[in-house]
């Protein structure tokens, strides 16, 4: 300790520059893991919303929600799964001059709803053609009661109720009956009476799929029908990747640098263990100097991200995870210590007979 | 007075068939606490390579070095790291001091890595002796040759070993300096009862010395003093 600190206190240029990387990886790291939580959020928090233990979708929808197809008939005993319908699609206000339109998610479901998340103000649905829209879209400029187009489709919706943010692949989530999305989708095609997306499965019985159905639908776990939301395990793994590699460049800038740190030292080293200081000690002294850097370079990237974060645009999914990112801030303070270790063999190689010789 | 480093038959050979130096012939050698001994000789006799044998730097090919009671030869590194602390202080031609730390941390340094050497009264008493007080806040860049060699002479007195190894401690120190420095070296053998070997080129400086070795082509035998 003490050996390591006088010399970072007097050559501090070098050890702040060392500091101020390792900043910069924690600064990056904890951002992306940020967006990357953000992302997986903004993909599932609809999902999420449901409390479901489960999904059942048509075989042939490959675990999509969007493309599955199920004949709802009276073979399904819907005493803990219910009905939905799901439709993406983008909106306008029907009043409004400007073309501005905005993506966003319908979810048709049954009156009294397991499925819709708290509302926050307004009411129920009570007829068709009314929706409950998630709270993101007051920020884009949406109000109580406005009128608004969906794609195609000719008949207008009424806004009559905010539910808390619901989002379901990024974009906002608007709630309405199961016979309006169908309608939204189809038309007014007769065929597609009864027809709905997937039925969403509170608690998983023996017969929550009938006999007869087997072959036609299957049955998800809520975590796998996540997993396969389109583009969800894509972006995490993208971005998983990212930060892992900012975690391995951490311990090779730490590793690079304590080596070259050491080498400059050799003739130090050496002096001093003519003079019987134990390698050890000397070891010590790299190490509890390397842990100092790494507490140092993460705690100052923790304070910088906390500041950038304030000043991130509302759009950017961001989403903080403190167990997340204390789980990295670790990682990034054990890898760089680890790049310590590997000027270890270096320092027990230097030999102390160089120092005398005149 | 007692003997506190002998050596017996000691042989050095580097390299082998025609490359073959060799640097420490059939050397036999003793000191005894209080004694303040020089060695001379010229360029690559094997002066260097005798400091380092007798510090367990590196093996004699042959013969036995006995430091108190204990060989050399059966001591392992731990052993001789160990001895090397507790028993052998270094003055090595350009100072061997730390360029990161302040005089006072060089000798707190001693303290960080055995806490059973802080010793007050030795430091003040050093620092009194050496006229290095008025120093203790400077790094070394900041010191002039003589200041350095004599905070290097107390460090390597303050961890209070039984024997001081200085390797040319005057070289880089002008006559002035180098007379104040062996004249330090000279009391401190006698006050503080060490047992002093300096290795030097400087003829003038052997007054000060008890006994006088030289060393030719790896043979070592003792001189007449010369005023
Ligand atoms: N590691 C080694 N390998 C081979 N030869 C060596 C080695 N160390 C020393 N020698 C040789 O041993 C001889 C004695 O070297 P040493 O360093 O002891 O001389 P010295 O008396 O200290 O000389 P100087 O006054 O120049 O410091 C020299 O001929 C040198 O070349
Ligand atoms: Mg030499």
């Amino acid at each position: 300790m003490f050996l390591g600190i006088r010399e970072m206190l007097h050559s501090k240029t070098k050890y702040l520059l060392i500091i101020s990387v390792l900043m910069l990886i924690t600064w990056l790291v904890v951002i992306l893991s940020g967006l990357a939580n953000g992302l997986a959020e903004g993909n599932r928090l609809a999902v999420d919303q449901w409390q479901a233990e489960g999904v059942i979708v048509s075989k042939e929808a490959n675990r999509n929600l969007n493309v599955s197809t199920i004949k709802d008939d009276t073979t399904y005993q819907k005493k803990n799964s219910e009905p939905i319908n799901q439709m993406s699609v983008s909106i306008q206000k029907a009043a409004s001059a400007s073309n501005k339109r905005t993506n966003v998610s319908f979810f048709g479901i049954q009156k009294n709803s397991s499925l819709l998340p708290k509302i926050t103000a307004g009411r129920k649905i009570e007829k068709d053609n009314e929706i409950i829209a998630s709270a993101d879209l007051k920020e884009v400029g949406y109000r109580l009661g406005d009128q608004i187009k969906a794609g195609t489709y000719s008949k207008k919706l009424t806004i009559v109720g905010w539910t808390v943010k619901s989002t379901y692949n990024i974009v906002p989530v608007i709630y309405t009956n199961l016979e309006t999305v169908r309608e939204l989708k189809y038309g007014g095609d007769a065929a597609k009476e009864d027809t709905i997306n997937a039925f969403i499965v509170s608690k998983k019985e023996k017969d929550t799929i009938p006999q007869s159905k087997k072959n036609e639908v299957e049955y998800l776990p809520i975590e796998s029908f996540i997993q396969s939301l389109p583009g969800y395990s894509a972006q995490n793994l993208t971005l998983d990747t990212m930060i892992y590699f900012m975690l391995l460049i951490a311990a090779f800038i730490s590793a690079i640098f304590i080596y070259v740190m050491t080498l400059q030292k050799t003739a130090m080293f050496g002096i001093l263990k003519v003079q019987g200081v134990p390698t050890s000690f000397l070891v010590k002294s790299v190490m509890s100097q390397t842990l100092i850097l790494a507490l140092v370079g993460v705690s100052l990237g923790l304070i910088l991200s906390s500041a950038t974060i304030i000043f991130l645009p509302k759009s950017l999914p961001f989403a903080n995870n403190i167990g997340e990112i204390a789980l990295n801030c670790g990682l990034l303070i054990v890898v760089a210590a680890l790049g310590g270790l590997a000027s270890i063999g270096t320092i027990r190689k230097i030999k102390p007979l160089k120092a005398i010789g005149g | 007075m007692e003997r506190v480093l002998a050596l017996k038959g000691v042989c050095k050979i580097f390299g082998t068939g025609h490359t073959k130096v060799i640097a420490l012939e059939e050397v036999d050698f003793s000191i005894q606490s209080g004694e303040f001994v020089a060695i001379v000789g010229p360029s690559g006799s094997g002066k260097s390579t005798f400091l380092s044998i007798v510090a367990g730097l590196q093996n004699p090919t042959s013969g036995e070095v006995i430091i108190g009671q204990q060989k050399i030869s059966a001591m392992t590194d731990r052993e001789k790291n160990k001895m090397r602390f507790e028993k052998i202080g270094f003055i090595l031609q350009s100072s061997n001091l730390i360029p990161f730390l302040k005089v006072k941390d060089q000798l707190r340094l001693i303290e960080k890595v055995n806490s059973s050497k802080k010793d007050k009264q030795l430091k003040k008493t050093l620092l009194k002796e050496l006229d290095i007080e008025k120093l203790v806040e400077q790094y070394p860049q900041d010191l002039s040759g003589g200041e350095k060699q004599r905070v290097a002479i107390a460090c390597s007195m303050y961890h209070n070993p039984q024997i001081i190894l200085a390797d040319e401690p005057t070289a880089s120190l002008d006559t002035k300096r180098a007379f104040e420095v062996v004249k330090i070296l000279a009391r401190e053998a006698k006050e503080q009862n060490k047992a002093i070997i300096m290795v030097t080129h400087d003829d003038r400086l052997l007054g000060f010395c008890d006994r006088i070795m030289k060393i030719e082509d790896g043979f070592m035998e003792e001189t007449t003093k010369k005023g």
